[in-house]
């Protein structure tokens, strides 16, 4: 690591592990009519958070919310019992967002774009400022390019450019809302990596669609649905959740349709000119199926309901 | 071909369902009924005749830049804007029909939003309420006609331009500067041309014809076809498509197929959506950069926590950040260095054509002068640039989409709003020090070295200032607007109302934002004591900015919860505690403002609106006019005590009045009227006693205890005091001032009688006021003897009188007034003087106070004096000398000056005469004649104008007509004869015509203007474009006609018989007495006729040299013939009828070069047969030039095709 980041100066901040963020029966009704949000309910402690849900779930609704952008049409989020509505401007003195798409300015530097942000923080004392700067401009491999216009990063780089202007200001929480979407794998590793290392004691909500991002990164989760929460725990427990129901086979092409008529289809995927299929089942479906450990796609796929699953299959 | 026409019905579809179409439709429509509602057209022209239909869809077609930028940016952006370019660009279509189909879409959305225009033209005068007689029969085809000669290829040449832009740059940005760029483009050929949309110089026919060829827009070139139209004309007759007009518009159609070609040409279809047309300006690198894959280590970052930091202090970092961001963004943008490259340009040209103003002289560059050219285009350009920027700068971050990121900062509103404020107001003090350094060049280079760098700084107080209040208003407007092109709209709204306001009913100041009363500058009198009142309103609209700004500062949208209603009903929460206590103070403030302007406007100063103003006037002659035709006493002597306090702007006039009874049956009662601006006033008659005070217009009703006989007098003592201090909705009168006071006896006196100057004059108005007839009409066509004969003399002017008066003023001032300087004395800290007119003058009487100094002449035993700011030195030596020649040549002609001094004193330039002349004392305003710059070529405007003052110390002083019309002939047209002695005198003869040119196009234009059907000289009333314009020609022609000394004889004739004072006997002269004293010396039937056309009639020449051809003849010279073709018309009704010339002598000169300086090889006079004249001569060489008129002695309309080159 860097000397950059000068441990000796800063006195070690105690665990807190009181940080919670209350997001209490939260609705949302857009003018159009959509209903985003239905009693939308969880409770996110520390550590990385995943938000799991298909496009147009209300994923992008709620981190809206979380980050006071928009305001709920009832409940209430808290963030360490206080109500972030209250003082949105507190709120945000502690947040960091990654937008899942945003622009910068042309012809403005990663460093100078940081530097306005930093300011709009309220990161007023100058040293302390570009003394994060510089640290976060290294830790997301961004500082050989800290002069170079952000308009002309590539996708990798400005999502890196993205967490680090989120990280300023030491922030108790981070959003982070479809952060890989776009990336090669090579990029997407990379950014996997700079989310497991922020610190564990700030709350950072990861919103995706991928169910592998949540899998390799986040110890507890949630699935939206229709602006709902369908359901939350720990990967672990929700695949748990589905042992001795989850049966796999390998069968042609054109006998799928009969099987999801009869059997709740979770997935169905080509392989060498066959369907693997996996399906859901109390009891053993018979030949040709048979029992799998269930993975956390099985989870996805076994609450997400079917109709808005399957584009890919019409 | 199908593909194209779905598209274009796509386009079409898609343009005219966009929430712009709907808002240019509307301003459009909006502007429509504007136009008709003001009545905008030419005096007495029907509001829907061809010349106001196309001049009204001109003017609209100026405004349709507005919507096409919008509707061109849709059709060329909106596929970069949203993302579309990949799919758009990976169909089958071609280039051709991509740009062809979206550019066919905008031009139809222009097209149908202007048809609906030409709709509401055509159907408003029915529909709104419009006076009758401003409508003529509907001619359909004339709406089409303009629609398809003028609208249709403006808006096909300004939609290739901003397309072409839009498409080329890629940015919405710069294409709204393409819409500024044209109208510069605009301006730039109106300068040269005097268009009614601009208040601009006489120009030259040549200046014309090249501004009818360039002028974008074509309205040059409908306004030099038009220009010399008559009433009537306007009212029918169709606008021609030939000539300049046709030529104008094929050059301008090409123009637009060649930008058109350009643009296919260079518009990169394929590879679009990274590369972009390169302009001159070089871009920074911003190329991909790739970050090189490096091992990840596996660390935990820290994050660095920062100590929180109170409100306040980060409030200031923060907006320093913000506000260095955005100025960063727009200054450092080419979009802005091509804007202020632009203005430059324009302030240049506006600075340096204004210098070569007026009648063909120059003008010094003074710096009030140039504030005059920078104030009024940097409003303009001012707004515009505000009107886009505020919206750039509110939507920038949302259509940037970096909004997802700042928003969440917890950063307050207020360091967006205000940093976008700061950036705006530096744009405008930007382009405010550009045109202030531009200025200074211009004077630079035109040799004058007296800069004024802080006189120029005031710009930032009277026009900055204003523009930064809607700056704030403009950013707030878009703050809550949910789209930048309503927000876009609501802003051209509000600068409607506060410049324009009064035409929809606001009237009153208080309703016109940012908008306080303003002044030019005077070198004398600074801005005239307008500063206090401007101040006041700058606080109230102050006040008022400061909480549209606070609301900006709260509102300003975060996240998607943009919906302008949600955040106003969510304003107080939003506000915070300071918002909330900031928003309570300016409202009070702008309220407490306001109360105490409306007191000072309301209560203190008396401010009326415009009906007000016309019901008093119609009040006044429906209480008063039974009673002009009473008998009243004549002022006979006045005794005045004037004491002016410059420092306060206040005077006090006191003193007295002997009157006398000149009619011949005793008078009983006395009316005396005080101007009712007056301060406060108080009359005593002696012997008399007060039976009526009318305080709503000043008149008090004396009824005397004994009548006083025919013959006998009376004594009149007042008391009145002027205060043009203090705050008020409009510049104050300029009559008392700090440097440079002139109170005028209008301003001050009493009168006695009824005032007909109360009167309404225009007919429209008397009839909407409920006045029947007409106002009180002035003796036509009498001579004096039978005005005398019918009694009527003595009503039928004002008397004679002696004038003797006590100035006294501030210690480093100099009082002056009229007549002989008796005295002068110091007393008590202050000056006084005292001055005595011992014979009876006309009364004409005014007094002066500034800081002076004099240069003075002894010439012929007479004090030739000239007073004059010190900084307005450079032409005092021409002026004595001009005052010397015009005493010498004048008093040689008609009789000695007869007083002892002739004064020339320089006033502040707030008063509309160029010069005025009473009893041995001529008024200069400063910069009509002190600040004339002479150069070779020009018209000598100062001795011009001196010799026409110092002549109307015989004429209208020694020579003052009667009341009656065509009074003025003697007065100014005399003046003008007699400027052209003096001129020809100094100059000789050939010095002439440019000078009288230029009051032939003074009668051209004015007469085309004049709604009033126009009357011969010999009934002039007020119409200056008869007894200057066509009275300079007239006298001109018959000094031609009859030789100089006959004329003169006539006149001194009339001097007299009718010149001079013989108190109750006195014979003033009339039109028909000078009519009849020329044509007793007329030696032939044709002359006599001629003269009695000339004055009685209205008749106007078109003179033209057909062909001019020269030939060697058998000994070496040349033989020359040219073919002339004359015609004359006389108006008759509403109609120009041809009238034969034949026997008339007309001028024929052949020379080399130009008239006035070449060489002149041939000077004749021939007699006009059968409607034209042929000329054969024989010359010793070959002139360049045959001209007919070369002398200006007939009113030919077309100047221009009196001289042709000799071919051959």
């Amino acid at each position: 690591m860097s000397t950059h980041t000068d441990n000796t100066q800063i006195p070690p901040k105690a665990p807190d592990t009181t940080a919670t963020l209350r997001i209490n029966r939260v609705n949302r009704t857009y003018p159009n009519g959509v209903q985003a949000l239905r009693d939308v309910e969880l409770n996110i402690g520390c550590g990385l958070f995943g938000l799991l849900g298909p496009n147009g779930a209300g994923k992008s609704s709620l981190m809206r919310t979380i980050a006071t952008l928009q305001s709920p049409d009832s409940g209430s989020v808290t963030l360490d019992d206080v109500d972030i509505f209250n003082d949105p401007r507190a709120h945000r003195r502690r947040l960091g967002y990654l937008p899942q798409d945003f622009g910068v300015y042309p012809r403005v530097s990663a460093f100078d774009l940081l530097e306005h942000i930093a300011l709009l923080k309220g990161i007023v004392d100058g040293r302390a400022r570009r003394h994060q700067i510089e640290a976060l401009l290294i830790q997301t491999n961004l500082w050989d390019h800290r002069r170079k216009a952000v308009g002309g990063f590539s996708g990798g780089m400005r999502q890196r450019f993205g967490i680090a202007q989120a990280l300023l200001g030491d922030p108790r929480l981070v959003i982070v809302d479809e952060p890989t979407a776009g990336l090669d794998p090579e990029e997407r590793n990379r950014f996997h990596n700079l989310l497991s290392e922020i610190g564990e004691n700030v709350i950072v909500i990861l919103s995706t669609h991928i169910v592998e991002d949540v899998r390799q990164l986040c110890p507890k989760m949630a699935i939206l649905q229709d602006g709902s929460v369908v359901c939350q725990g720990t990967p672990d427990e929700l695949m748990t959740g589905l042992h001795g129901r989850v049966w796999s086979a390998t069968i042609p092409k054109q006998n799928v349709t009969s099987y999801r008529e009869s059997m709740h289809v979770l997935s169905a995927q080509l392989h060498a000119g066959l369907t693997r299929l996996r399906v859901l089942s109390e009891q053993d479906p018979g030949a040709p199926f048979s029992s799998v450990e269930p993975e956390l796609e099985d989870v996805y796929f076994s609450v997400v309901t079917p109709q808005r699953r399957f584009p890919e299959e019409s | 071909m199908p593909a194209v026409r779905g598209i274009l019905n796509f386009e079409w579809r898609y343009q005219t369902r966009q929430i712009s179409f709907a808002a240019a439709a509307l301003a459009f429509v909006l502007g429509s009924i504007t136009l008709i509602g003001t009545g905008y057209a030419p005096a007495g022209v029907n509001l829907n005749s061809p010349y106001a239909i196309t001049q009204s869809l001109g003017l609209l077609c100026l405004f349709s830049v507005f919507c096409l930028t919008f509707f061109c940016v849709n059709a060329g952006l909106r596929d970069f804007e949203s993302g579309m370019t990949e799919i758009i660009y990976s169909t089958p279509i071609g280039k051709a029909q991509y740009l062809g189909a979206r550019f066919g879409g905008a031009m139809l959305a222009a097209i149908a939003v202007m048809v609906i225009a030409t709709l509401v033209l055509m159907a408003g005068p029915f529909l709104l309420h419009i006076d009758p007689s401003l409508i003529g029969p509907v001619h359909p085809w004339a709406y089409m006609w303009a629609l398809l000669v003028i609208v249709v290829p403006n808006l096909i040449l300004v939609g290739t331009l901003i397309f072409t832009i839009a498409l080329l740059t890629r940015s919405t940005l710069a294409t709204y500067i393409g819409g500024v760029g044209i109208y510069a483009l605009y301006w730039v050929c109106a300068l040269l041309v005097q268009s009614p949309l601009m208040a601009g110089a006489s120009p030259t026919p040549e200046g014309l014809a090249r501004a009818a060829l360039l002028d974008p827009f074509g309205l040059s070139a409908f306004y030099e076809q038009t220009r010399y139209w008559t009433v009537p004309e306007r009212n029918t007759r169709m606008i021609a498509f030939t000539g300049h007009l046709l030529m104008n518009r094929a050059l301008w159609l090409a123009v637009s197929v060649a930008v058109l070609a350009f643009l296919y040409l260079f518009f990169d279809f394929r590879i679009a959506s990274r590369r972009r047309f390169k302009l001159r300006f070089p871009r920074p690198n911003t190329t991909r950069a790739e970050t090189p894959l490096k091992p990840v280590v596996t660390t935990t970052i820290r994050l660095v926590p920062t100590p929180p930091a109170e409100v306040t202090r980060t409030f200031w970092p923060a907006l320093r950040s913000a506000t260095r961001l955005e100025m960063r963004q727009t200054l450092r943008g080419w979009i802005f260095i091509a804007l202020i490259v632009l203005w430059a340009f324009m302030i240049g040209m506006e600075a340096v054509s204004d210098l070569g103003a007026e009648y063909g002289t120059h003008i010094l560059p003074t710096t009030g002068r140039m504030l005059d050219s920078i104030s009024s285009p940097l409003l303009a350009l001012g707004l515009v640039a505000i009107l886009y920027y505020a919206a750039e700068f509110v939507w920038r971050d949302r259509i940037l989409r970096v909004s997802a990121i700042i928003d969440v900062t917890p950063a307050p509103g207020a360091v967006f709003f205000l940093s976008r404020v700061l950036t705006l107001v530096s744009v405008i003090v930007t382009l405010s020090l550009v045109s202030i350094l531009v200025a200074m060049c211009v004077q630079l280079t035109h040799g004058y070295y007296r800069l004024q760098p802080f006189l120029y700084l005031s710009v930032l107080f009277f026009t900055v200032l204003p523009l930064s209040m809607f700056a704030v208003a403009a950013l707030a407007i878009q703050t809550i607007s949910a789209n930048r092109w309503i927000g876009m709209l609501v802003f051209v709204v509000l600068v409607l109302l506060a410049y324009r306001g009064t035409a929809v009913g606001l009237e009153y100041p208080l309703w016109h934002f940012g908008v306080g009363p303003t002044s030019r500058f005077s070198d004398m009198d600074g801005f005239g004591g307008v500063g206090p009142s401007f101040s006041a309103f700058m606080l109230y609209w102050g006040a008022a900015s400061a909480l549209l700004a606070c609301i900006g500062c709260s509102v300003w949208p975060r996240g998607i919860d943009v919906s302008a209603g949600a955040r106003l009903l969510d304003l107080p929460r939003r506000l915070g505690r300071t918002g909330r206590r900031f928003a309570l103070a300016t409202t009070v403030l702008f309220i407490v403002f306001g109360a105490a302007l409306y007191y000072q406007i309301s209560v203190a100063d008396d401010w009326r609106s415009r009906d007000d103003s016309l019901a008093w006037s119609a009040n006044y002659e429906r209480r008063y006019r039974a009673s002009a035709d009473r008998p009243e006493l004549s002022v006979v002597a006045v005794a005045t005590n004037v004491d002016l306090y410059p420092a306060r702007r206040y005077a006090r006039v006191h003193g007295s009045y002997r009157l006398e009874n000149r009619t011949g049956v005793p008078v009983n009662t006395i009316v005396v009227v005080v101007p009712r601006d007056a301060a406060s006033s108080s009359i005593s008659v002696e012997g008399s006693k007060l039976v009526q005070y009318d305080r709503e217009f000043g008149v008090r009703t004396f009824a005397l205890g004994r009548p006083v006989a025919p013959g006998a007098h009376i004594g009149l003592t007042f008391d009145v005091s002027l205060d043009r201090a203090g705050i008020r909705a409009t510049a104050p009168e300029h009559d008392v001032t700090a440097n440079g006071s002139y109170i005028s006896e209008s301003a001050v006196l009493p009168v006695l009688g009824y005032r007909k100057g109360y009167e309404l004059r225009d007919s429209t108005e008397r009839r909407k006021a409920g006045l029947v007839g007409p106002s009180t009409e002035l003796p036509t066509r009498v001579s004096a003897a039978s005005l005398r004969a019918a009694g009527k003399d003595a009503s039928l002017n004002m008397p004679w009188a002696t004038f003797e008066t006590v100035v006294s003023t501030s210690s480093d001032q100099t009082a002056l007034a009229p007549g002989r300087l008796d005295s002068a004395w110091s007393s008590g800290g202050r000056r006084y003087f005292r001055y005595v007119v011992d014979a009876p003058v006309p009364p004409v009487w005014g007094v002066l106070s500034a800081r002076y100094a004099v240069r003075r002449v002894t010439h012929a035993g007479v004090a030739v004096e000239v007073w004059y700011d010190p900084a307005h030195a450079s032409n005092v030596d021409r002026m004595l000398a001009a005052a010397s020649r015009s005493l010498d040549v004048l008093g040689s002609r008609y009789g000695r000056y007869d007083r002892s001094t002739l004064r020339i004193a320089e006033v502040p330039l707030w008063s509309s005469f160029g010069g005025y002349a009473m009893p041995g004392l001529i008024l200069f305003t400063e910069n009509r004649g002190f600040l004339s710059d002479l150069h070779s070529g020009d018209v000598d405007l100062v001795a011009r104008r001196v010799a026409h003052e110092v002549s109307h110390q015989w004429w209208g002083l020694r020579l003052d007509p009667a009341d009656a019309s065509g009074g003025l002939l003697m007065v100014e047209t005399l003046a003008k004869n007699s400027e052209q002695l003096v001129i020809d005198d100094m100059y000789g003869q050939r010095a002439l015509p440019d000078m009288i040119a230029f009051d032939e196009d003074r009668y051209f234009s004015d007469r085309a203007a004049d709604a009033d059907r126009e009357p011969p000289l010999l009934e002039v009333l007020g119409q200056d474009y008869l007894y200057y314009g066509k009275g300079a020609v007239v006298m001109n022609g018959l000094r031609h006609l009859l030789g100089t000394a006959t004329v003169d004889s006539a006149l001194n004739q009339l001097l007299a018989e009718h010149g001079g004072d013989d108190g109750a006997a006195r014979r003033p002269a009339t039109s028909t007495d000078m009519l009849d004293a020329l044509i007793a010396r007329a030696p032939t039937a044709m002359d006599s006729g001629l003269v009695r056309e000339w004055l009685g009639d209205r008749t106007i020449y078109d003179l033209r040299v057909d062909t001019a051809v020269a030939t060697r003849i058998s000994d070496g010279r040349i033989r020359i013939s040219a073919h002339i073709s004359v015609n004359k018309t006389a108006r008759r009704g509403d109609a120009d009828v041809p009238v034969s010339m034949d026997g008339e002598l007309i001028d024929v000169a052949m020379g080399d070069g130009d008239f006035g300086t070449g060489r002149l090889l041939h000077l004749g006079k021939y007699r006009v047969v059968n409607g034209h004249i042929d000329v054969m001569t024989v010359l010793p060489s070959a002139p360049d030039f045959v001209a007919v008129d070369p002398f200006v002695t007939r009113l030919d309309q077309n100047r221009g095709n009196n001289e042709k080159r000799v071919t051959g």
